[in-house]
Order: C-alpha cells, then structure tokens, then sequence
C-alpha cells in the first residue's frame, strides 16, 4: 500500500488497533453467548439425578447378586467350559463349515443384491417405456421381447438364490447342530444373568465417562446429548391463550426424573415419586402423565424449565423464605405470570378444572369437604359458583319463624350467634372488627330490630301439633347417640363424634319449646313441608324422652343476656340515609315523617334483609329467588382473578401476602378487616359475615374457591357430562343433600359415624353399611320401596335408616346411581334362579346346615341366641338380592364389604371347600345354596 | 427524608415538569460558555449519577426504571445529554475562534483526506463489530421483556406506545387523535422537509457553531429536546396506570384518584362570561369563540407580531413572504401544544372548539 500518511486523516495503525479489540471482544461475547446458552439449571439436575438412579441401581444390583443362584451359575460356566473343550475335536469341521456359509452369503449377494434387484428395477422401467410407447399409439414389439427375455432372466436368478439359501441354511444347521449342547448352556446362563446384565447395562450408561461429557460439551450437544428437555404434549387440553389455542406442552419432568418411578419416594425434591402413582402420572393410572400432564392440575408454566421461570408457589412463608434462599425465588403471583403453580397444599382445587360438574370428587377430600362447606355453610347463599346452583339453602326457612321462636331468642341469636353456641353455624353480622364502634352498634342495633319486626311480620303463624308428656333425660341421651341422630347433628355430651351438617344442638334447650321439638322429631314436615329432616320412626315415648333431653339441654348465660334494644332515633337516621339519594335530605324527611312506627320498622327491616341478604341462606316469603349479595365467584373464575381486583385496602403485606390465597385466608378469618382505617360510609362498610372456621375448614373452603380458574379444558376430557355422567350426578346431588355419606360409605368416603364406633369400640358390622357394590346387591323395586317406606332390615340395631320425605324422583335418581355405579346397566330384569330337585336340593340343605347359617342369620321367625348381633333375615333374600352379587358376596365377604363384615368366608382360594357336597366344587355348592336361599323365601320345598 | 420525597414527587408534576424543563433550555442556551467547559459538564454528569443512584434506594423508583423496557431510555437520556454536549462544546469552541478572527477547529484537519480504501470501509467494517458487541451485551444481560398472553378481558394499565411514539402519546391527552395522531405528526414531517428551502443561511457548513445558526439551532433543539425527547422520558417514568402522573418516588398505584374537572371554551364564554344556557345553541354558534380564538391565532396573531417586532420584520425581508408565512406557521403550530398544555393546567381548558356531534374538537 503506498503511502499517503501525511495526507490521511486516519492511521491504518490506529485503525487495526481499533479492529483488534472490537474483534476480541466479539469473539468473547459470542462464547458467552454459547456458554450462557449452554449452562442451565436443569441440567444440573438431571446430573445430579444420574447420580442418584445409579446409587439406587447399584443396591439393585448388589441385591441381585445377593440373591444369586451362585452354585448354579458356577455348574453351568464349568459345563461350558466343557462343552467348549468337547467341540475343539471338531473344530475344523465347523470352520470348514462356517467357510462355506461366507462364501455362500458372499453369492447371495452377488446374485441377488447386484444381479437380481437390479434386474428388476430395469423391467418396471422397460414395463413403464412400453406402456408410453402404447398410449403414443406405438406397439414397440422388440421391447416386449426384451421384456419377456429379462423375465424369464429372473425366474432363473430367483430359482438361483432360492438354492443358495437353501445350501447356506444347510450349513448353519450343521453347525447348529454341532454346538447344540454348548447352545443351550449359553442360553441358560444368559437366562440366569438376565437382570444382573441389565442393569449393569443401565450403570454403564449412567456414569460419567468420556462419552457422556463428549456428548454434552458446549457447541457439541446439537447432535445427540444425554441430558435433554423432556416433555409431553397434550393435544387434548389446548392451553387457551383467548385468541387462539396452542397445545400443552409441560416439561416438569426435565427436572422432577423421577415423578413416574417408583422407588424414588424419600429421595430430595425435585427427584421425589409422585405420592399418588396409582391415581397420578403412572401409566396405568386414571390420569396418566401422556394424556393429562402435569400443569393442567398443578399450575404453572408447562414450558419453562427453570425455577422462577416454571412459577412455583410455595405452601407458607416458612417455605417461600427457604426457596428464596436456594433457588432465588421470587413471588410469580406478584409478577404477573399468567398461570402461576397452586401451592401444593390446595392442589385439589385443580381437580375442579374437569370435575367441576361432580357433585363430589372422591379422591380430593378436601375439595369436597371445601364444597360440602359452601353449601351447608351458607356461602353459595350470596356467591354463585358454577356447578353448584340450586342446592337447598343452608338455614332453616323462616316461613313460620314466629311459631318457632321468641322474638327476644332471634333478637339474641343474630347479635352474637356464638353466644348462644359456640358451634352455632350461623355467622356473626356484628360486632366484628369493622362495626364495634358505638355509632356502628347503635346503628346495627337499629337495623336487626327492624328486621326481625319485618320477618315476623311476614311469618305465618304455628302451633306445633301435640303437647310433649313428660319424658326420662337419661333415656334420650342415649337415643340421641344410638339411633343416628348425630349422623348429621353434633351435641357437646358425645365428644366421639361431631357432626356439622345439621345444626348444633347443645344449646336446644334454650332455643325451642318442648311442644315444638316433639312434634319437629316425631313428624317434622309437620312444621315444615320441605325440610330435610327425615323422620327415624319414634314412638311417643322414644319422642318424649328425647324432647326431655333435648329440653335440658341449655344456655343460662345466653338466656339471661340482654336483648340488644334500639334506639328509634338512630333508626329514623337510618331511613334518611336510604331515602336521600332518590329524595334528596329534605324529601327524605318529609318521607319519615309520613310514615308511623309500622312503616318505618318494616321499610328499615326490608332494607336491612336486602342489605345482608338473609335470603341467601333462609327461605324468607317473597325473597325465594332473590340473588345473592356476593362476589359472584364463577364469573370470571375468582381463581383466576387478577390481582388488581382484589381490594386489600390498607392491610399490611408482610402480614396477609398480596396474593389470591393470601386474600382468601385473610378473608375467610376476618372478613371484615380489609376496611381497616378507610374511610367509608356506614352502609358502604363490608358486610360478609364471620363464620368463624377452622383452620382445616378454612383450608377445605379455600381450596374449592382457588381452584375456580378460567383454564380452558374441552368437554371430551370433563368428566361428570358424558354418557351416564349427568344421570350418576343427579343420584349424587341426593345423595349430598341429605348427607346419606353421614352414615354410610358411598364410593368409599363419608361413613362419619363410624369414627364414634371406632372410638368406642363398637363392632363397625353394627354401624351403618358400607354401601359400595349395593347397585349389584339389592333388586330395584325392593331399594324403591324400601326408599319409600323403610321396613328395617336388621330391626334389631340401635342405628336406624330414616324415613326420608322423598319424591318418587329423588328414589329413581338414588336407585340409578346405584346401579350406574356398578354397571349395572339394565337393572328392572326379574332374576330367576334355578329350582333345585332331588338330590341337588337334599345336598343344598345339608350344606346350608353345614355351614350353620342360622347361627348368625335369622330365618323368618327362627332366631340366633344374640338376637342384638344377629345379621339379616335370609327369608327376604329373594326378594332383596340379586342372585349374582350373592354369589359373590359368599366368595369373598371380606373383600366385597372391605373387611367390614362378620361374615366368614367359607371358600378361601387354595382351600379345599368346606363340605363334601356337590363333589367339593366351590362354585356349585356357592350356586346351590344361593338357589336355596332363593327357594326358602319364595316358600318353595 | 419522607418530606424530601415528597417534596420530589410534587415537584414532578406536569406543570412544573413542563415550566422547568423550559426554563433548563433557557438555561442551557444562555449559559453554553459555562456548562461546555469539560470540569463543569462533569460535575454536572457526576452530580446526575448520584441522584439516580441515591434514588436506587427507593422501591418505587427502582421498580419503574430497572424495567427491561426502560433501561434503554436511560441510554437515550445520556446519549442525547452527550451528544447535545459534544455539539455545543465545538460550537462554543469555534465561536470563540470565530470572535477573535480565527478559523474554525475543523479547518486545521481539512486539507487531510479520507479514503474509502481503505479508511471508510475500515471504519465502518470496525463500527459494526462495535454497535454488534454493544447489542449482544445489552441482550445477554437484559432479557426480551415477554408479558402475559394478551387478553381482550384484561388490558395492560398503562397502556403505552413504543418508546419512540410517547411524545405522540403525551400530545394524545391534549388534543384529539385526529390532530395529535395525524395532523401533527403529519406537520412534523413536512416541517423537517421544508427546512432546507426556509433556511437560506449560508454559515456553518463543515464546522460547528452556535452563534451564525442561533435561528436554525433554538427551534430545533426546542422542538427535538423539549416536545419529543423529555416527553419520552414523561410518558416512560412519570406516566404510571390510568395514564395519570405519578412522581419518580411514587408508587404506581391503579386506584390512584385525581381531579379531572375540564371545562370547554365555549362554556368559559357563555355560562362563565356571559351567564348563558348553551344546551340549545347551534353548535356552530356554540363554537364560535373558539374559531374567532382559532382565526386570530393562526391569521390575526402574525401580522401583528411581526409588525410589533424588529426582529421579525427583518426576517420577513430577508427570507421573502411566502418562506416567511410557512415558517410562522410551523413554528405556530409548534407552540400549539405547549400553549394547550399550559391552557389545560392553568384553566383546566379541555377544547378550544368542541363538536362531539360530528367527532371534532381542537
């Protein structure tokens, strides 16, 4: 380059200078690039988890060697050796053999690779000429003839190859049949050691060996790396992004390796067993891994695969602290990610997403304990949520409320319902933390006086039907505990078991009149036409005894509390303040002032039920379809909620999270305190009332109300809609309503009651049935009229069946449930069974007294000595059972009632059977006596 | 300290955000000599870090600029503060020069050559390795914002424009979208064209000055530093949820609730003045003070400025009538929006003219 320095305004120097540092500090920038793309937190992870499913191999394979056939294995190899030495006498035939099978493969090859293949491919093409030369109106006959000449080419060259392998399959079997000895001991070794080479195999391709790290190397690991994203793809529940759908896709277990192994169930998260394999993730499972993946229950970002990035949520404060510490963690829900992970202890929430249309989930308990809680609680009287509408309400009705109660008990109950009983579930309206102020009570006072007029007022009049006789305290106590009453109430003398489905009833005494509580319990539609309460069929001494008790059970401190009064100026100022927006102050005065002392208590009591909406939980005269006060929690999902909506007023973040669950659980212990130091107007303040919950109720609540969620899920993949779906729901919605699952175990949950015999160490064969196989067990017009009139079965238990007041369509929606439950598909057939004669029915009964059935059983009017444990009458088995599930049920008791029954089972499997009869054939003596029993209740002989 | 804060927030409000960046370019012209001396610039730079440093320690403030979207506007802020400093710096430098008879700096080096061979290219080649490694940097150390999936039930609160389009946005809250989204920028285009044609000072080419292009330098940087580059930095930190004003230690807070009481220049003049009724007026007649207000200000206003001022008149001769009159008007119409600006904070003014029935409002 020539020289222009001193006219050139640049230095070439400068310039290459400049060119040399930019240059390396691209080149270093790219390699960050790589390496910052190259370096990721989950293969850190599936490091570490080679690691630890090595440990895990290595003890497998110590075990294998410890419980090795060693002896056998040492026989076998010496024989081999053998076997080995014996063929070296023939080694140069086999060689010679082995020779001759390479040269004939190396003709095989010759012959039908490069000539006959070949050949073939060159007649299609001749075929495909001719044919063109044919549509071109040309008859080419010297390619027919070339056509027809390199046919006959191939038939010879197939016959060739078919000789040759003929020869070379001749070959190999003499040497086959040479080495057949040493053959079969190969065999069996490779048998034996089976399992030891496998996982040896798999210890091999887990360790960190040059491969391993070749194949993962930075800038290497496009072609075939070990450590991988793994992910499913759920083309079944498209993740709904509002304008468009795009496919699942979740990668949790890029991390969490072991999620569907077992064996990993202790190990540290994230390489932690699924808790639940047989229901989750595993491939047999209800919801396994490839069709339900992992986000659609668990939240989160399916596709990201790092800690923060997949928005994990953590259980409390004592967890999210520690995640901050290892993993950086920060608040997702805070950030606004879209779907952030429910903490793991609301998880069951989720279920809701496809199950939503169930009245129950089964295996979520505490969804549907939270579910059950917002019906009996009363929450769905203001909020709506979607799946349940229309469940009865949760109070009593207040239709005839003035022949129930005292003004003065009503006055006292909703002031401070707790104070009455501190079980009591209705909620507490006052005296909470935004309403304690002295303007606020007097205000409130005013309002509930007002009310309660306007209730009476609407209230018909009642006068229960019968006067209570005099009856024993001691004698219904111990009715109240036996005969089922505490399936659905709870009492404070029974501490075995507490029930909350009907009201408390500790305090009753201070409540209700004794003329009111005999007629409610002998006859409670008396009262109430549309009560749940059934009827358990009391005598009239049964009913005096249990209304003495009832009668004694009080609250002095209650009964001697002040009536909160009012004061009539207050309430006029409260009338003002409804009446100024549409009238303006001096209008609304002017209103007051036309109005007497009638109008105003009623015009104050209506606004005060509008306001708290007590229609929501009580049946109230011209309020029975009004709409609830509340969030309406299903439109949109309160789940899904964003966060901006929810209104946290000035509550502190350290101590109630700015989070949806935070939120919940704030409100559901203090409903009231997010009106903490606002200013609002006494009518504007937060009316939800308190409840009171429990820590695990809380929990249960907040479990159904988080798992209301906007997630789209496509109705082939909803359960409780297809096929008999809606006909098993319409049983089950019965089935909740009048908490049938206080007593008995339906699909195997509820059964409360059980927990006192358990307690008290009661035989659970005296407790109310298990009701799982009863669509196989009962013929249907025997359970449609045992629904509708019970006769009991075992009269001579303490327990009793209730008389439900059920419609003919509540027993058919039962009855189907039942029998869809069992598929039972077509159940009105009529069940014959086959009449025995002869010898066959002479061998039955010898059978039937073999087994001493009446020792437990009764027989009509025979009787076992302890009438108080006996087991049902065998006379009805005819007319209640259906003869299959009898057969099976005398099988295997034990199993078909979950070990709940006294039952024996007479045909253990690998036993012989019990009697001689019927040749010792299990099957036929189960038949035979099942024909039997059929024959003794149609009275056959 | 918490008065301080305060005092801050208050103090960033958008009158007395909009009055003291004014009175700053004021400042920045009057006193050129000063702040281009390198020791001063530099305290002025060491002085700027260390509020936003300090200002690093309040939630709020690290909040909204530590955003992956904001960053990048304190880039700007700093690039644009350099390179309006290197600038005045030559410019300051020459003038002196120039003052004392001397040539520009430009002329020592402009007997030098630059080849395309190998200098420009070379140049050019090194510029792309440097604007790459300064790319590469900023997106290995700052993540693509990505936010969640957009729903037609949930928009994002604030709502805003592209950094570069926030000047349009802000001049959305005064004037109506046909005006603000289309005449305006329209304008602004127009007016970039026509310079070359208005301008007819032959100075100043190949060096800087300040001194020999005061008429073409003032406006310009008025119209690029005040009515674009600070109306970015408004609407990206000071325009929170609502597109309300938030100060730079406030926290953004959705609820937030301020006074918003407007009121029409028609309803000034006849309920205000005049006590009348405007329910049943003809529109037009309705509107009428606001054309006449209109008519004078783009018809009546120049004739009379530039009959008023010398310095005017002398402008007319020398650029001839018809550059003279496209001048007055870009230059009106630029001062448009900070006069509307002024008229909303001062009299709460909504619109000058007021036809909702037919979508027109000034």
């Amino acid at each position: 380059m020539a020289d222009f320095k001193d006219e050139r305004a640049y230095e070439s120097r400068t310039l290459t200078q400049w060119f040399l540092w930019s240059s390396l500090a691209l080149l270093v920038c790219v390699g960050l690039m790589a390496y910052l793309d190259y370096h990721r937190e989950w293969k850190y992870y599936q490091r570490r988890f080679m690691t630890l499913q090595r440990i895990q191999d290595r003890k497998q394979l110590s075990e294998i060697n410890a419980n090795a056939d060693v002896a056998q294995y040492k026989e076998l190899k010496s024989e081999l050796r053998e076997a080995n030495q014996d063929l070296k006498a023939h080694e140069d035939e086999i060689s010679k053999l082995q020779n001759q099978e390479a040269s004939l493969d190396a003709q095989m090859y010759k012959v039908k690779n490069l000539h006959y293949q070949i050949l073939k491919a060159q007649i299609s093409a001749d075929v495909y000429s001719y044919g063109e030369e044919l549509k071109n109106g040309k008859n080419d006959a010297g390619l027919k003839k070339k056509i027809d000449g390199e046919n006959n080419e191939a038939d010879a060259l197939n016959q060739q190859i078919f000789q040759i392998q003929q020869s070379h399959d001749e070959a190999a079997t003499q040497v086959a049949d040479i080495t057949a000895s040493r053959d079969q001991i190969k065999a069996k070794l490779t048998k034996l050691t089976a399992d030891y080479t496998a996982v040896r195999t798999k210890i091999q391709s887990l360790s960190f060996n040059w491969l391993f790290y070749f194949r993962n190397a930075m800038l290497l690991d496009f072609m075939a790396p070990t450590l991988q994203i793994q992910q499913v793809v759920l083309k079944n529940l498209p993740e709904d992004l509002y304008f468009a759908k795009t496919m699942r896709v979740d990668r949790c277990m890029t991390c969490h390796q072991a999620i569907d192994k077992k064996g990993f169930e202790d190990a540290p998260e994230p390489f932690r067993t699924h808790p639940n394999l047989d229901l989750f993730v595993g491939a047999n499972s209800s919801h396994p891994m490839d069709k339900v993946g992992c986000t659609i229950c668990h939240g989160g970002m399916g596709p990201a695969v790092s800690f923060n990035g997949c928005a994990h949520v953590p259980n409390d404060e004592v967890e999210a602290k520690e995640w901050a510490h290892k993993y950086g963690w920060t608040n997702p829900e805070l950030e606004g990610v879209q779907s952030v992970m429910a903490p793991l202890k609301y998880t069951q929430g989720s279920c809701l997403k496809c199950h939503g249309s169930q009245e129950y989930v089964n295996f979520a308990p505490q969804l549907d304990r939270g579910r059950q809680l917002m019906a009996t609680r009363g929450c769905l009287g203001c909020h709506k949520v979607k799946g349940l509408e229309g469940l009865t309400k949760a109070g009593p009705a207040l239709y005839r409320v003035k022949g129930k109660l005292t003004k003065d008990f009503v006055l006292k109950w909703v002031w401070s319902p707790k104070s009455y009983n501190t079980e009591a579930r209705m909620p507490s309206f006052f005296q909470q933390s935004n309403n304690s102020d002295p303007d606020s009570l007097s205000k409130n006072k005013a309002e509930l006086n007002s009310l309660v007029d306007y209730l009476y007022d609407k209230s018909e009049d009642y006068t229960p039907s019968e006067a209570a006789p005099p009856g024993s305290v001691s004698a219904g106590k111990k009715l109240v505990k036996e005969i089922g009453c505490l399936a659905c109430h709870g009492i404070d003398d029974v501490t075995s078991h507490h029930a909350d489905f009907a009201p408390d009833l500790s305090a009753v005494g201070s409540k209700l009149s004794a003329n009111f509580v005999y007629t409610w319990i002998k006859n409670p539609q008396h009262f109430n036409p549309d009560t749940r309460m059934p009827s358990l069929r009391l005598s009239d001494k049964e009913a005096a005894d249990i209304t003495a008790y009832l009668m004694s059970k009080k609250n002095p401190d209650f009964d001697q509390a002040e009536v909160p009064n009012f004061d009539p100026a207050v309430r006029d100022q409260l009338i003002v303040e409804y009446l100024t927006p549409q009238l303006g102050v001096g209008g609304a005065n002017a209103q007051l002032t036309q109005m007497d002392e009638h109008a105003r208590q009623m015009y104050l009591g209506e606004k005060t039920l509008n306001k708290y909406g007590c229609f929501g939980c009580h049946m109230i005269k011209g309020f029975e379809t009004a709409q609830g006060i509340g969030t309406d929690l299903t439109s949109p999902p309160w789940g899904s909620k964003q966060l901006g909506q929810l209104d946290f007023g000035f509550t502190d973040p350290e101590q109630i999270p700015h989070t949806h669950a935070g939120f919940l659980a704030a409100k559901l212990s203090n409903p009231r305190q997010f009106d903490k130091d606002k200013v609002v107007a006494f009518k504007d303040k937060l009316k939800m009332p308190n409840f009171y919950l429990s820590d695990d109720d809380r929990e249960a609540i907040m479990t159904a109300v988080l798992g209301l969620t906007d997630t789209y899920v496509p109705d082939e993949m909803t359960a409780g809609i297809h096929g008999n779906g809606r006909l098993l729901e319409k049983g089950r919605r019965v089935i909740a309503d009048f908490n049938c699952r206080g007593c008995h175990l339906i699909e195997d949950q509820g059964g409360e009651i059980r927990e006192m015999y358990n307690k008290e160490g009661i035989d659970l064969s005296l407790a109310p049935p298990n009701l799982k196989h009863e669509g196989e067990k009962v013929q249907v017009p025997w359970f449609h009229d045992f629904l509708l009139g019970v006769h009991p079965i075992r009269p001579w238990l303490h327990i009793r069946m209730p008389s439900f007041p059920w419609t003919d369509e509540k027993i058919d929606a039962v009855i189907t449930y039942f029998n869809l439950n069992d598929d039972q598909v077509y159940p009105f057939q009529k069940f014959v069974t086959r009449k025995l004669t002869g010898d066959d029915y002479r061998q039955a009964q010898q059978l039937f007294t073999q087994l001493q059935c009446q020792k437990c059983h009764v027989l009509g009017a025979q009787v076992p000595k302890d009438l108080n444990s006996a087991a049902p009458d065998l006379l009805k088995v005819h007319e209640r059972l259906k003869p299959d599930w009898v057969v099976d049920w005398l099988t295997n008791p034990a199993a078909m009632s979950d070990q709940n029954t006294r039952m024996p089972g007479f045909w253990p499997a690998d036993e012989p059977a019990p009697s001689k009869t019927f040749g010792g054939d299990g099957e036929k003596q189960r038949e035979a006596l099942r024909d039997y029993l059929f024959m003794l209740g149609n009275g056959q002989q | 300290m918490h008065f301080l804060i305060h005092f801050i927030n208050a103090l960033f409000n958008p009158v007395t955000y909009f009055f003291t960046s004014v009175i700053g370019f004021g400042a920045m012209i009057r006193y050129r000599e000063k702040w281009t001396e390198p020791p001063f610039a530099l305290r002025i730079l060491i002085g700027v870090l260390a509020v936003l440093g300090l200002s690093m320690f309040n939630d709020h403030f690290r909040e909204i600029s530590t955003k992956s979207d904001n960053v990048p506007i304190f880039l700007m802020v700093f690039s644009v503060g350099f390179f309006t400093w290197l600038s005045f710096r030559q410019a300051v430098v020459n003038d002196r020069r120039l003052s004392q008879g001397q040539p520009p700096v430009e002329k020592e080096t402009s007997d030098k050559k630059v080849y395309v061979w190998p200098d420009l290219v070379y140049i050019e080649f090194i510029s792309t390795i440097v604007a790459g490694v300064a790319l590469m940097v900023w997106s290995l150390a700052l993540h693509a914002p990505l936010e969640q999936a957009a729903t037609p039930a949930w928009t994002p609160n604030p709502s805003k424009a592209p950094w570069y389009f926030l000047g349009l946005q802000e001049m959305l809250v005064y004037y109506d979208p046909w005006l603000a989204g289309v005449v305006f920028p329209s304008l602004i285009i127009v007016g970039l064209m026509a310079i070359p044609y208005i301008d007819k000072n032959p100075k100043g080419s190949g060096y800087y000055t300040f001194n020999e292009r005061k008429l073409a330098i003032i406006p310009f940087l008025f119209g690029f530093l005040i009515l674009w580059v600070t109306l970015i930095f408004l609407g990206t930190f000071l325009r929170g949820p609502g597109w309300n004003f938030f100060g730079p230690y406030e926290e953004w807070d959705p609820h937030k609730v301020v006074v918003l009481n407007n009121i029409n220049l028609s309803e000034y003049f006849w309920v205000k003045l005049l006590g009348m009724g405007i329910t049943n007026l003809n529109p037009v007649v309705r509107e009428l003070p606001g054309f006449a207000l209109l008519g004078f200000y783009f018809i009546g206003l120049p004739p009379l400025l530039t009959k008023k001022s010398k310095f005017l008149m002398g402008l007319l001769e020398r650029l001839g009538v018809a550059r003279y009159a496209v001048l007055i008007f870009l230059g009106l119409s630029m001062a448009a929006l900070p006069i509307k600006m002024v008229l909303r904070w001062a009299f709460n003014l909504k619109y000058i003219v007021s036809i909702p029935e037919v979508f027109f409002n000034i």
